[in-house]
């Protein structure tokens, strides 16, 4: 396992949504790159387009409604967005899983947690139990082409329950008989079982209260440096990404406008994105003696009619003329961190759009 | 599950009352003299009033009523008033012609209305889904015995496929049963089509997807197991109402049912006829309300723990 | 693409099955069927004609048992069962020797045993007022019965061919037969072979019937009393005759009449049909609105407006061609201005308003036509629909107003009627009638025979026709239907009783 592999390249994607009254552009030109065992954290406000960019890559974009209409996603040096529909079967909650925001409502309710594990078990199988297969002697081999064996899905199934920190007898249990936290580390359980390579998290612990969320986020956290799976963790929490992540991204109006390292993002004294200094400076300070919050003003664009130029223009307390004529491009502030910023680029930088 | 259904069943006692006294009340306000309906208008007004006092009609009402049920709980329904017969095995005789064709009519709309509302819901908005709609829409609203009329003008008399009337062979199950069931074909219809919207659109389902299941078990497997809740029972809630409204397809294609003979009944005043009948109706309403409660806390495991009480119970139970 | 397939192939399938299942509509006219399927209006409560009134058990009981008498093409009683009898000299016994060599239907010999049992216990079920007039039945060996009456009574022959006096096996009764649901020894044409309660009667033929084993073997009574179904299932060749709720409506009739392979059979409908005035009200209590009424209705009107003319107006109680008929009285003609002289005389000139009880839709129609009428002469007639059966019960208690109500004649002659307007027996007298004129003339006319019954006949009709105690309207025309090739050859009873073993296939 090549540390250094780059798992996940999503190469200059634009998504769109096609309403009945308008083209809605959720995703403006993202470039993303994730390796092997990395931790990236999607962080922007809601309407950013987090959501709509981690369900391109899993191709579960509403039928007919959303679009990708520019731009490659590779993963493993497959091109996902030209992969047929049976392909990516294979490829949902085995090589990359997702995990979405509300465990309160992701579960079936008719059906028990466990069943719902073995599920999808019994779609993909483990890659260990693959690779058992494989080295096993003819005669011990599964006869069930299709798929694990019976026993070997319900072990896995308990192995899997432990590891989330659940007691194994609770898989049969129905949803409505578990707590939220429990429910969300089921989902986690879920995604986790048959060892896929990446992780998509949408705001996993937003629906849960903060002392079971740093439970999960530490538990994912855990799981993730374990089996050295990548993670990308949508949130629009900081603290979240601090837990969790290894490199952060900042997302606004469908494009990313600041990336790097957690300690470069985190770092106050760096020259930051407008955007992220002043999401930085909204989050309340418990040390010091502020009357009232400072939020940034105004609000995010409507994505089916965005502002000319920079999209954070309206906002930005230091536009320009510049600003609002054309598009930044990337400017890379050091090795590792880059932003899309007129205040950064060089005079004669290119044009980004 | 069984201390549920044991409650359920006691119920039995106090809605038998309760029915039986409505009818009794009822079917004795109405106007008519039985002894002059049975001996006729020849009859001397004399032997009228002998005949009237045999039955029993000159003791005061809650007497009668109260000898009534003392016989009805010693399973003695009495004797019709016309032919003196034994009441109950002629019930007994006629009911499951009644119950047959309930029970097929309810199975054709399910079996029917489930999958064109599934085909409705995944396909919305394309034309399978607006002919199914209106299907539907026109189904719920025909009156049934133009439907009835028109299958029998068709199917009878110009196509000679189907026979007309009375229930010897399969076939002639046929009409009756789309005649019963066509209303409750549109209600599964539309039920199904707006409940399998609303749980397609559930997270649930995106995780299903997101786990890689096929489209086909998303939608059958997950979606419909959550939207066939509120369409089992209602169907079921139907049943009931149509085991009391046989009345009129058992007239059209002359089957020998409960409706027919209880609405003949009711006619010539016959009480006992009417009492037991009505006794019938009600323990089968009772017990069909029953099937669809528990067949719903089957489907709803929300419900079945409820029924079944705390989860330590279940836990204990699972664990040893 | 898949759909579309189905689809297609869906469509062509029904096309085909209907190009190769379309036929005319057209009976099985094989020469040589040996079986009918009847569609009966009810289930009958009974088969046991001693102990029923409806005419559902009559026309049952008419096909399964023989009668002493019954009445040839001229309405005039002859013997039957009977070979020949003999009156004494005041009409007051009669004694009657049966035919030789008749038998029930399991082969017993019919005597004079069975008659007097048959009688007695028709007596003893007093369903029947004509039981009344019995005082005693013996049997004189086994071929003669003598009957005594309680008073002279000409017309008792007419009594006996009632279907009260069919005649029972007393062997087969005593020995434990099931009289009102499976009785499979009669003296009758047919047998009940099978009773499928709710559905059907299964007949089988007597090959001991006294005139012969019918040409029927097998007759379906099926009970259906919807006429459209009865009428879809003789269009699809389901069923081959049709009695409707004895006879058609006018629509029915028209559409057989239309239809290849189908016909219709008339039957004289002997149900006199009249409105009752209570004449305890004190308004019908003067017979000047009584004849105003009679002639302020236009019969012809009411009978286009109600049975789409389908009837005969009527006059007297009694038609042509049954016994009592005289000639020469015809429906009071339609006079407006003559009523409102009778009103002008009557001792409510201006008119007044009363309750009229209709109990059938057609009968309400009779009710409609008649209010708008009675308008015209300052009478308000408000109608109150109610079922027959409350009718009845409100009539023969006395309260009412008026209602439209129909009573067929069971018997064939017109004594059967009399007991509406007879002032002592007052049970039937519907409109409380207090002038016994009237049933004095008809209670005479039944103690002499033949041409001496004229006068009192006469007295009594002129006294109808003069003071109006019931407002006669109508005799309605019957038609039952069937598939071509069904032949009925004798005609059909009173109250419309067909009789199976008149029918045949060609």
């Amino acid at each position: 396992m090549d540390r250094e592999e780059t798992l996940l390249k999503i190469d200059d994607l634009y998504v769109k949504y096609r309403t009945v009254d308008d083209d809605v552009y959720a995703v403006n030109g993202v470039d993303l790159e994730l390796k092997r065992g990395e931790a990236v954290g999607i962080v922007g406000e809601t309407g950013a387009g987090k959501t709509t960019l981690a369900l391109s890559i899993l191709g579960l974009l509403p039928k007919g409604v959303g679009e990708v209409y520019r731009g490659d996603i590779y993963f493993k040096g497959q091109d996902l967005l030209n992969t047929q529909e049976k392909k990516m079967r294979e490829i949902r909650g085995a090589q990359i899983s997702m995990i979405f925001q509300d465990p309160m409502t992701s579960l079936n309710p008719v059906f028990t947690v466990g069943d719902q594990i073995a599920e999808v078990l019994k779609l993909h199988g483990t890659k260990q139990y693959a690779r058992e297969q494989e080295n096993a002697p003819k005669s011990d081999r599964n006869e069930n082409k299709a798929g694990m064996s019976r026993e070997a899905i319900d072990a896995r199934v308990d192995e899997i329950l432990e590891l989330v920190g659940i007691e194994s007898s609770r898989k049969i249990c129905y949803p409505h008989q578990l707590s939220g936290g429990m429910k969300q580390r089921i989902v986690i359980a879920m995604a986790l079982a048959c060892e896929p390579d990446l992780l998509i998290a949408d705001e996993p612990t937003t629906a849960l209260d903060v002392t079971i969320q740093s439970q999960v986020l530490a538990m994912i956290d855990d799981i993730q440096k374990r089996y050295n799976t990548s993670l990308i963790m949508i949130t629009h929490d900081f603290g979240v990404v601090a837990e969790t992540c290894d490199k952060v991204a900042i997302m606004y109006a469908g494009e990313i406008i600041e990336y790097g390292t957690l300690e470069q993002i985190f770092d106050r004294s760096l020259p930051h994105h407008p955007y992220t200094v002043g999401l930085f400076n909204s989050i309340p300070d418990l040390t010091s003696d502020k009357p009232r919050l400072e939020p940034i003003s105004g609000l995010t664009p409507d994505p089916a009619h965005l502002p000319e130029g920079c999209y954070f223009s309206p906002r930005c307390p230091y536009c320009t003329e510049r600003c609002t004529a054309a598009a930044p491009s990337v400017t890379q502030l050091e090795e590792g961190h880059i932003v899309k910023c007129h205040r950064f680029s060089a005079e004669s930088g290119t044009e980004g759009r | 599950m069984w201390k549920y259904i044991v409650k359920r069943l006691l119920l039995l006692i106090p809605v038998v009352i309760g029915v039986t006294f409505l009818v009794f009340v009822i079917i004795n306000l109405k106007p008519g003299d039985p002894g002059r309906m049975i001996l006729g208008i020849s009859a001397t007004q004399e032997a009228v009033d002998e005949y009237n006092t045999e039955l029993g009609l000159d003791r005061p009402f809650l007497v009668r009523y109260a000898d009534y049920m003392s016989h009805l709980v010693r399973g003695d329904f009495g004797l019709s008033w016309y032919g003196s017969e034994p009441v109950l095995p002629k019930i007994l005789h006629l009911y499951p012609a009644t119950l047959k064709i309930c029970i097929l009519a309810i199975l054709f709309a399910m079996g029917v209305g489930i999958p064109l509302g599934v085909l409705s819901a995944v396909k919305q908005y394309s034309l399978a889904d607006r002919i199914a709609s209106t299907f539907a829409m026109i189904l719920a609203s025909v009156p049934m015995f133009w439907l009835c009329l028109l299958m029998t003008l068709l199917f009878s008399v110009h196509l000679k496929l189907l026979p007309s009337f009375g229930l010897t062979s399969w076939k002639h199950y046929i009409m009756p049963m789309i005649a019963l069931g066509s209303n409750t074909l549109g209600l599964s219809i539309r039920l199904t089509r707006s409940s399998m919207l609303e749980e397609i659109r559930q997270d649930y389902v995106r995780t299903a997807r997101a786990k890689g299941a096929k489209e086909k078990t998303v939608i059958f497997t997950h979606a419909l197991r959550n939207s066939l809740i509120p369409v089992v029972t209602a169907c079921g809630t139907n049943f009931s109402l149509l085991l009391g409204g046989t009345v009129f397809v058992e007239a059209v294609f002359a089957i020998p049912g409960l409706g027919n003979f209880l609405i003949t009944a009711v006619t010539k005043k016959d009480i006992p006829v009417v009492m037991g009948c009505v006794v019938i109706l009600a323990i089968s309403v009772v017990i069909i309300n029953l099937i669809i409660d528990i067949v719903y806390a089957y489907l709803d495991p929300r419900i079945k723990s409820k029924y079944q009480g705390s989860i330590r119970r279940r836990r204990r139970k699972a664990v040893e | 693409m898949k759909k579309r397939k189905l689809t297609a192939m869906a469509l062509s399938l029904i096309l085909g099955a209907s190009m190769l299942a379309a036929s005319p509509v057209a009976a099985v006219a094989d020469s040589g069927r040996e079986d009918v399927r009847i569609q009966f209006y009810e289930e009958p409560p009974t088969a046991d004609i001693m102990y029923d009134a409806s005419v559902s058990t009559g026309i049952l009981g008419s096909n399964l048992y023989a009668y002493l008498f019954e009445l040839d093409e001229n309405g005039e009683p002859t013997g039957a069962l009977a070979d020949s009898w003999e009156w004494n000299d005041d009409y007051t016994a009669v004694t009657v020797t049966l035919k030789d060599g008749i038998k029930f239907s399991d082969g017993s010999e019919i005597t004079a045993e069975d008659v007097v049992f048959s009688m007695e216990r028709g007596k003893e079920a007093g369903f029947s007022t004509y039981f009344s007039y019995i005082d005693s039945v013996t049997a004189n060996g086994d071929k003669e019965v003598t009957f005594t009456l309680t008073q002279p009574y000409t017309v008792f022959l007419y009594a006996l061919t009632t279907c009260y006096f069919g005649i029972m096996s007393k062997a087969a009764v005593e020995g434990g037969m099931d009289v009102s649901k499976a009785p499979n020894v009669t003296s009758g044409p047919y047998y009940i072979d099978a009773w499928n309660m709710g559905s059907d009667i299964v007949l089988k033929a007597n090959e001991y019937y006294y005139e012969g084993e019918p040409e029927i073997k097998t007759a379906d009574l099926i009970f259906m009393g919807d006429e459209n179904t009865a009428l879809t299932a003789l269009q699809s060749g389901d069923i081959d005759f049709m009695m409707s709720v004895l006879g058609l409506s006018g629509s029915a009739k028209t559409q057989i009449e239309e239809t290849e392979g189908l016909h219709t059979i008339p039957f004289d409908n002997t149900a006199y049909t009249f409105m009752s005035l209570n004449h305890d009200v004190e308004y019908f209590a003067d017979v000047n609105v009584r004849k105003a009424i009679d002639c302020a209705i236009n019969r012809e009107d009411i009978i286009l407006a109600s049975v789409d003319g389908m009837a005969t107006p009527a006059s007297i109680p009694i038609q042509e061609g049954l016994g009592g008929y005289l000639d020469g009285y015809e429906a009071t003609a339609y006079d407006v201005e003559k009523a409102k002289e009778y009103m002008a005389e009557s001792a409510y000139p201006d008119g007044f308003s009363f309750t009229l009880l209709c109990g059938t839709p057609s009968w309400k129609k009779v009710g409609t036509t008649i209010q708008a009428e009675l308008a015209e002469i300052g009478i308000t007639v408000n109608i109150e629909e109610q079922e027959v059966g409350t009718i009845v019960t409100n009539i023969t208690g006395g309260n009412y107003e008026a209602a439209i109500i129909s009573w067929s004649n069971a018997c064939g002659d017109v004594s059967n009627l009399s007991p509406m307007y007879d002032t002592v027996e007052t049970s039937m007298n519907l409109a409380n009638i207090k002038d016994d004129t009237i049933i004095n003339a008809m209670n005479a006319s039944s103690q002499v025979t033949g041409a001496d019954r004229e006068p009192y006949l006469k007295e009594a009709y002129d006294a109808i026709m003069d003071t109006v105690p019931y407002v006669s309207i109508y005799w309605p025309d019957g038609y039952y239907a069937a598939a071509d090739g069904l032949n009925m050859d004798a005609p059909i009873g009173i109250i419309g009783q067909f009789l199976i073993k008149s029918m045949s296939w060609s």
